[in-house]
């Protein structure tokens, strides 16, 4: 089972906003993220995997099959939304035998079908209970069951996680995972929480402004942005404006950077990144070496984050040291330079 | 204290109707002297009262049936299609029933249904079909606003991710969910049909008079046989009222099972 | 395109009985006038028994309005501020009048305020002249008085939910700057209130400028309002058409004008909330 978007082109007529030539795929078993600020398109991708809309151009095949022009309710696609969306006037059994009583399964099969998938979300107890006496993660628990009960070729969660507390999210993430797993269904899920998308997904696709950016492994997008925005909206970054000066120079703000600066030739005006937590205190190295002091200090328990200041700038960095320091250092291979961009 | 003096406000009129229809005579006293169940008797024995109360309860429920059957589809399709007509419908059904007074609606169906091409003026339909354009709004609006609050939108997108055609979700998600604006809405309607008096007055036939048209006439007599007149109205909504939400529930019920 | 048409589709038997049923009539009330090129409205204006009428709707229009939203305003306050349950009960009880045909309460009142009324024999026990009493209320404002009846459950309907919407902590807040509750009440609540009081004004003075039932019951057709001319000029006695449309064209317009002004506030209220 698998997903594949190709050149998928949509623009809704009344806003002028959509999705344009976006390219994604998702392999038999994985667990794609679609991750972007909102207005990125990334839901709009979602439902025209659906079937909730049909896109412009290009095409959509859910297990090899093309479905563009085949209307939502005969894709087989089961779906988590945010607002759980399970029906007030049905118990969690009746939710989750829905889909099941829709495709004709007799009364008692689909009962005990529906029973067996609220076993597998720990929820038994509750079948004959209304979604409405229950929490907002048991609620979202009973949808998932729901979407999976009926044997669906692929999985589409719609920010499944943002009405939930903190807390429950990241224990729901584990659930979402292990159920997708242990199916083996093809996922896509859209959120808005690069958190969520890094430690779930098996790979991420970025989008902005309707465009994708980057898809990748969470590793790869992490370690190898394509872009300042990429980088920029996974995890924290330091992005410096800076030109090269030589093979191994590159200047920024605060002095010069010794790096790899290949492709990029002498004179190009490139961004730099650095992560927070490649910034080393007090180095034993002697290049990438800069004075300054701490100027804006937060202890997040396991680490300190820092913005030290090298006169007018600062470099963002990570440490779990508690001393204070006044000197850190940049080994050149935590030097990245991506294609120049404003902030 | 205020509200308890709004309440008594209310309950004063309602209260000396109650009394005064149980009441021998009345006439220049606080309250009525002797009791009797005269004038319900009379009510009772009075040919052009029962025929009234019969013409009454037939138009309310035919405009109960009508207006649902009409105002759900509607509720449903403007809510869905967010379009400019979709607005300015809602709009103006929340202005209609009150930008055109009942008499000057009343004068329209004098003009219109008393040509040659449509004579259709004193007939009980007609009534049935100023009941229904006039309240339809009521149920109209508080659907729209169930419909709004429950996110029926949503609801039905999930029921569509999960296989259900038009007609499925339709039976399935939307009217079960709709059950109670439907039935509060009931309650509105039958209630208005039954008391309505301004247009059935003035468009009614001489043997399909509703009630209420009739009730006026017994205003210039006794007060007794006016209040107990006037009561019976008085149940007669109520009844309509909780019998139409009775109606609405048990229907719903026996859907689902 | 092909979903959006189907939706529609469904929209349309409730449209066609509009059409039939209620644009089509009131089409005709407004052509009926120009027949004979407006010459029975424009003898309108000079008919003393028509002006008399048109000022005594406007009279009766602007003292239901004005009484029924001095009543609604507190009796809707002091329900926002009430429990849950003992507010349902409230609202249950006062939205009962609503759904009353009007002649019940023009029967009702008869009973209290008549002139051997339950009030007026009331009022009479302390010196006030049952003659005065029964004048007062077979009169415009004594009309609206009656009107008020149902129109104060509307007011409080309108209003009920703006209150409950209201975040209270912005009077405590006022309070903790210095000023007392009634200076809070009117620098903060009454602003924000504005608007839906407005509404429902014009909401209750429409009504009261167009309906007829309630004054017909109480006092015939006999007192000078316009729906009751329109009345009497369309039932057995007179009969007389033309004038007939020209009154009712008064009407539509007096009455969709008032609902205009209510639409035009509610629009700028939701713009204004759009745009903060």
């Amino acid at each position: 089972m698998s997903i594949v978007i190709e050149n998928c082109s949509f623009v809704y007529p009344s806003s002028g906003i959509g999705v344009h030539d976006v390219n994604i795929s998702a392999e038999d078993g994985e667990l794609v993220a679609v991750i972007g600020s909102s207005g990125s398109g990334k839901t709009t991708m979602l439902k025209l995997v659906a079937g909730f809309e049909q896109a412009n151009s290009g095409r959509i095949l859910i297990n090899g099959r093309d479905v563009c022009g085949v209307p939502a309710r005969l894709r087989n696609v089961g779906m988590v939304f945010q607002s759980y969306a399970l029906f007030p006037l049905m118990t969690c059994a009746e939710n989750v035998a829905y889909p099941l009583k829709i495709r004709k399964v007799p009364p008692a099969e689909r009962r005990r079908k529906a029973l067996d998938m609220l076993e597998r979300v720990g929820l038994a107890a509750f079948a004959d209970r209304l979604p409405s006496s229950m929490s907002g993660g048991q609620q979202q628990r009973v949808a998932l069951a729901r979407a999976l009960g009926f044997n669906p070729d692929v999985l589409l969660l719609d920010e499944p996680l943002s009405a939930l507390d903190a807390s429950l999210r990241v224990e729901l993430r584990r659930e979402i995972r292990r159920l997708q797993k242990e199916q083996g269904i093809t996922a896509l899920h859209v959120t808005h929480d690069q958190e969520e998308a890094l430690s779930m997904a098996d790979k991420v696709a970025l989008m902005h402004q309707g465009r994708l950016i980057q898809i990748a492994t969470p590793q790869q997008l992490y370690d190898a942005p394509v872009n300042r925005r990429v980088a920029a909206f996974v995890g924290h970054a330091n992005l410096w404006d800076g030109v090269v000066v030589d093979a191994d120079t590159v200047r920024v703000p605060f002095g010069e950077l010794r790096c790899t600066c290949a492709p990029y030739k002498s004179g190009d005006k490139v961004t730099v990144l650095v992560r927070p937590e490649r910034v080393m205190p007090d180095p034993e190295q002697t290049v990438n070496v800069f004075d300054g002091v701490i100027s804006n200090d937060s202890f997040l328990g396991a680490v300190r984050r820092y913005i030290f200041s090298v006169g007018d700038s600062g470099i963002q960095g990570e440490t779990a040291r508690r001393r204070s320091f006044t000197r850190v250092g940049i080994a050149p291979e935590a030097v990245q330079l991506l294609p120049f961009e404003e902030a | 204290m205020l509200v308890i003096a709004y309440l008594v406000y209310i309950f004063l009129p309602i209260a000396l109707l109650l009394i005064g229809s149980f009441g021998e005579t009345w006439t220049n006293t606080f309250l009525p002297t002797g009791f009797t169940l005269r004038w319900y008797l009379d009510v009772w024995n009075d040919p052009s009262f029962r025929r009234a109360f019969v013409v009454s309860l037939e138009v309310a429920v035919s405009t109960c049936v009508i207006v649902t059957a009409l105002a759900v589809p509607l509720a449903y399709a403007l809510t869905r299609s967010m379009g400019k007509i979709a607005g300015l419908t809602g709009r103006f059904l929340a202005i209609m029933p009150i930008a055109a007074p009942p008499a000057v609606l009343a004068f329209g169906y004098i003009l219109i249904f008393s040509t040659d091409a449509m004579p259709f003026l004193g007939a009980t339909w007609l009534i049935i079909a100023a009941h229904v354009v006039s309240t339809l709004p009521y149920m109209f609006q508080t659907l729209v606003a169930d419909i709004r609050h429950l996110h029926l939108d949503r609801l039905e997108l999930a029921a569509e991710s999960l296989g259900a055609s038009f007609g499925q979700r339709f039976f399935h998600i939307i009217l079960p969910s709709l059950q109670h604006s439907i039935f509060s809405g009931l309650v509105v309607v039958s209630a208005i049909s039954i008391g309505e008096f301004q247009i059935t007055n003035l468009i009614a036939g001489f043997l399909n008079r509703t009630y209420p048209v009739v009730l006026l006439q017994s205003f210039y007599g006794a007060t007794g046989f006016a209040c107990s007149t006037t009561m019976v109205l008085l149940l007669l909504a109520c009844a309509s009222a909780a019998g139409s939400a009775l109606t609405a529930r048990s229907a719903s019920k026996s859907k689902k099972h | 395109m092909n979903k959006t048409i189907k939706i529609l589709l469904l929209a349309l038997p409730a449209f066609a009985v509009l059409v039939m049923f209620f644009l089509v009539p009131l089409g005709s009330v407004l052509v009926e006038p120009f027949l004979d090129k407006g010459e029975a409205f424009f003898s309108l204006w000079s008919d003393p028994l028509f002006l008399k009428g048109l000022k005594g709707s406007t009279l009766l229009a602007l003292t239901a309005g004005a009484l029924s939203v001095l009543v609604g305003v507190p009796v809707a306050l002091r329900l926002s501020t009430m429990k849950e349950k003992a507010r349902l009960f409230a609202m249950f009880c006062i939205s009962l009048p609503l759904t009353f045909s009007g002649l019940i309460v023009a029967y009702g009142f008869i009973l209290c305020f008549g002139r051997a009324g339950f009030i007026t024999l009331l009022l009479a026990e302390v010196g006030v002249s049952p003659d005065w009493v029964a004048g007062l209320v077979y009169s415009p404002v004594g009309l609206a008085l009656a009107y008020c009846y149902y129109l104060i459950p509307r007011v409080v309907l309108l209003l009920l939910p703006a209150l409950t919407n209201f975040d209270r902590s912005l009077l405590v807040a006022a309070n903790s700057m210095g000023a007392t509750r009634l200076r809070a009440f009117f620098d903060v609540l009454l602003p924000e209130l504005m608007p839906t009081i407005g509404v429902s004004f014009c909401l209750v003075a429409a009504v009261a400028f167009g309906a007829y039932g309630t004054a017909l019951a109480l006092v015939g057709s006999q007192v000078n309002i316009l729906p009751l001319l329109l009345y009497s000029s369309i039932s057995d006695t007179g009969t007389n058409f033309s004038q007939a449309a020209a009154i009712s064209l008064v009407l539509l317009g007096a009455c969709s004008m008032i609902m205009g002004v209510a639409e035009v506030i509610a629009m700028r209220r939701e713009q204004r909330l759009k745009r903060a």
